[in-house]
């Protein structure tokens, strides 16, 4: 019988959870591959939340600045981007993060409870060192990547 | 008939996405209040009257479950239907916000049709 990596298998359930929530909550296009041509740089916005529960842990995420404008302007409705306050932006990645990070847990975690603290960004990138309690995955958008970490606390 | 809704959640973005999601569903309403946090709920629904409440459940100050508690030991607003919309699919969550008092319970993400036919499935839509 083959051996099933969970770490694996978890970092997969994140990645859908992540995909699931952009594409229907978000109406943003998950590319299975990067586009040909890379997307030009642009600063990131990185935004945190802890959860507790069984376990505990801490959720990240990182988008490029331009790519959580048009995410936004999607979930909103707004017709042109460029009008939408930087307080508007904040709180549509706020939610995603919220998103993201709850149906992740009920994927992976799926009979505890969890209670997620309210999210926020931060000035610093992701600092989750790699490891068994560290998931990670990495989605391709036209207009850039996006990268989410969950991290454990205490044994897995 | 067209609805009055009050939207629990203290998330700004997600309540006007809520709201948006009614409008493009097709779901009528007359009336859409806005409430950040149980407590606020409370302070709406002191003043005015709702046919459903779509409600969050982590908030400050006073939370989706707190709230669901609340209602359901009043006897004027039990009446009143309450749709939670939450991030949390797991089952002991759903399980226990059921047993308190909500009517249904939509989680997130979801597409616009899945919270309408609840909305309606709530409020005993005829025909719908």
């Amino acid at each position: 019988m083959p051996e099933i990596d969970v770490h694996v298998q978890f970092d997969e359930a994140l990645a859908t959870a992540a995909r699931e929530v952009l594409e229907t909550m978000f109406f943003t296009t998950v590319l299975d591959e990067p586009p040909e041509e890379a997307p030009e740089p642009s600063t990131e916005l990185h935004a945190k939340l802890s959860f507790h529960g069984d376990p505990s842990g801490n959720f990240w995420l990182g988008v490029p600045e331009r790519t959580a404008r048009t995410i936004a302007s999607n979930f909103l409705g707004a017709e042109d981007e460029s009008e939408l306050s930087q307080e508007k932006v904040a709180g549509v990645i706020c939610e995603m993060v919220n998103m993201i990070c709850g149906a992740a847990l009920s994927r992976i975690e799926s009979h505890s409870v969890f209670r997620l603290d309210t999210p926020t960004l931060v000035d610093e990138a992701p600092q989750a060192e790699d490891g068994p309690n560290v998931l990670h995955c990495r989605l391709s958008l036209e207009e850039g990547d996006l990268q989410v970490f969950l991290q454990r606390k205490g044994d897995v | 008939m067209a609805y009055r809704v009050l939207i629990v959640d203290d998330s700004p973005a997600m309540r006007s996405f809520i709201r948006r999601v009614m409008d493009v569903s097709g779901f009528e309403y007359s009336e859409c209040f806005e409430a950040g946090n149980g407590q606020e709920a409370l302070e709406v629904l002191n003043r005015e009257w709702v046919d459903v409440i779509l409600t969050d459940i982590n908030m400050p100050e006073m939370n989706g479950e707190e709230l669901v508690r609340t209602l359901e030991q009043d006897e004027k607003l039990k009446s009143i239907p309450i749709l939670v919309v939450s991030t949390d699919a797991t089952s002991t969550r759903i399980q226990q916000m059921l047993s308190l008092g909500a009517r249904g319970y939509v989680t997130k993400p979801f597409p616009p049709e899945t919270l309408r036919e609840e909305l309606e499935r709530v409020l005993e839509v005829p025909n719908a």
